[in-house]
């Protein structure tokens, strides 16, 4: 422990504070305070500075705004604002401020403490993303691929499958080749939805590798606007040292409000919507640590799933463009497809990975395209599937019945995420016509018996054999 | 309050401004005391008054404050910078 510290005089500078209103402090005094700085009060509770202008400063309280009184002293201290990141850490929910809210103990401090706001790395340290980030879910393993250093966002109207989504990725990352750190970040969320979450993290032997922070909607608004950025500071823990990180944001329409009732607190001129005029930059600064860092630099990634929530399906509204043009792509999420039980109820067609098949491994490439092809082709044929039969020629209703056959065999039950060889033989089994004498109501009991079929081989490489001779020897129409 | 009163009330808020105190724990001879005035003073060219005010609770050392900044060299300070050390083990 050092000590030299204490043998020297200290220069501080104080304030005192004038109002505090919904956990944001006005402060007289601290003239020498600096943006974003961390100063400190009574029982050191910690405040971030976010204003500063001539009647004085203001921030926001991170931690119990109720034991701050008027006229209350706040100091100081020369740093930014940062959280202490270990590896300890995973496997643990946590709080804004990176402490522990499991009841499992206090975190060693060991680790070193990472700065909540850094500037993202610049062009020459990062490298192109090439390496796949496997969802399990097939319609986006292979339509919408997504690469480990990207950021995909998850859009879609309330329960649309869009968390359901993002966990069954992370349950995905259990048996990835290259190990993947996962950070789930509740912002705004219920106490109970995070429980819920954790708890089936917990069964699946997910959370094991995942970290949750949690900033619910019973927590003040300034540790619901602090949440991501300390989930990406430990991230970048884990980045920096050459491992491959995954952080779902859920969702950050709760984090643009938390950030818009700071700022009208804090009487920042209001824009478009009453949001403040910097909140495109609230999530830029965010979502560009999103990286894959240079081999000189370790290698490491962090990929970022941010999920944003529409009313009424208007993926043209503020919040939703402002994301959709930081993102690398999107997975829309259709309320429709929902209803009518196509699960995950993704839309292909308006989902998009600017990526692309860079990220995804040969086979898979391989088949993909068909696939794409076959559906596209599909949807635009769906309106004339109901005429009768006896109305279109041969080949349309091939393809009807084809297009049929893929989207059935899309559809994923929740935490059932499929390993990318077993996604390879299914799309080339029923891009080759060996579903298309299968009725539609039988396609899901084939699907897993040929599952488990495949569970049960060792070579799965060999994936063209292996569909030729299970629906040869197993199958009958 | 009319405009005189005013005026008034910001001419005496600005001399308190303008005041530079030091508390010490102790005893402080006049040679030290004119010594630490020219010394806050050269620190703090702004400040037109030096006071100073005995503060046990200092244990030892002094303490300067003028406006918002504080320079700290008492026991009492250093005694709080230790507990805040050791809070962070």
């Amino acid at each position: 422990m050092k000590l030299e510290h204490l043998n020297k005089p200290t220069t501080k500078n104080i304030g005192w504070v004038k109002s505090i209103k919904d956990g944001i402090v006005a402060l007289d005094g601290l003239q020498e305070a600096k943006m974003g700085e961390k100063i400190v009060g009574p029982n050191s509770i910690q405040a971030l500075v976010l204003n500063i202008d001539r009647t004085g400063v203001a921030g926001i309280i991170l931690g119990d705004f109720t034991k701050i009184a008027e006229g209350d002293q706040f100091e100081t201290t020369g740093e930014v604002m940062s959280i202490h990141a270990s590896d300890a850490v995973v496997g643990r929910v946590v709080n804004a401020q990176a402490e522990p809210i499991d009841g499992r103990g206090p975190l060693p401090k060991d680790g070193v403490y990472m700065p909540v706001e850094k500037i993202a790395p610049g062009v020459i340290e990062r490298q192109p993303v090439n390496q796949p980030l496997q969802t399990g879910i097939m319609a986006v393993d292979a339509m919408i691929p997504i690469g480990r250093g990207q950021r995909e966002l998850v859009i879609g109207d309330r329960n649309t499958g869009k968390t359901a989504f993002a966990v069954d990725t992370i349950i995905n990352q259990k048996n990835s080749e290259k190990p993947v750190v996962c950070i789930y970040v509740g912002i705004g969320q219920k106490r109970s939805r995070i429980a819920q979450l954790v708890e089936k993290l917990e069964q699946l032997e997910a959370m094991e590798y995942t970290i949750v922070v949690s900033a619910t909607a019973s927590d003040p608004v300034a540790l619901q606007y602090l949440a991501p950025y300390t989930a990406t500071a430990i991230g970048e823990y884990f980045m920096e040292q050459g491992k491959d990180v995954l952080i779902i944001y859920d969702d950050l329409t709760k984090h643009a409000w938390a950030y818009r009732q700071i700022s009208l607190v804090l009487e920042r001129p209001p824009g478009r919507e009453a949001y403040p005029g910097d909140i495109f930059y609230l999530h830029s600064r965010l979502l560009e640590r999103s990286v894959r860092l240079n081999e000189e630099l370790g290698g490491g990634s962090i990929t970022a799933l941010p999920i944003v929530e529409t009313q009424l399906s208007d993926v043209s509204a503020y919040i939703p463009t402002n994301i959709i043009s930081i993102t690398d792509g999107q997975i829309y999420f259709e309320t429709d497809l929902f209803n009518a039980g196509f699960r995950p109820a993704i839309d292909a067609g308006n989902s998009v990975s600017r990526v692309g098949t860079t990220a995804q491994i040969k086979p898979m490439k391989k088949v993909a395209g068909q696939l794409r092809l076959e559906l596209a082709q599909f949807k635009e044929l769906e309106a004339f599937a109901q005429f009768g039969s006896g109305d279109l020629d041969a080949r349309t209703k091939q393809r009807i019945e084809r297009g049929r056959r893929i989207r059935e065999l899309l559809k994923q039950k929740q935490y059932n995420p499929l390993p990318v060889f077993t996604q390879v033989a299914l799309i080339y089994a029923v891009n080759n016509g060996f579903l298309d004498e299968v009725s539609l109501e039988k396609i899901q009991e084939v699907k897993e018996r040929f599952v488990l079929y495949l569970e049960g081989q060792e070579n799965k490489d060999n994936y063209e054999e292996l569909v030729k001779d299970y629906f040869e020897k197993y199958e009958i129409t | 309050m009319n405009n005189i009163q005013l005026e008034k009330l910001l001419a005496t808020l600005k001399v308190e401004e303008s005041k530079a105190i030091v508390e010490y724990a102790g005893v402080l001879t006049e040679v030290q005391q004119k010594a630490l005035e020219q010394k806050v003073i050269s620190r703090y060219p702004e400040a037109t008054e030096v006071t100073f005010r005995e503060n046990p609770d200092l244990i030892a050392g002094l303490r300067v404050l003028y406006q918002d900044y504080v320079y700290d060299d008492s026991a009492q300070g250093r005694v709080e910078q230790l507990k805040n050390t050791l809070e962070t083990i």
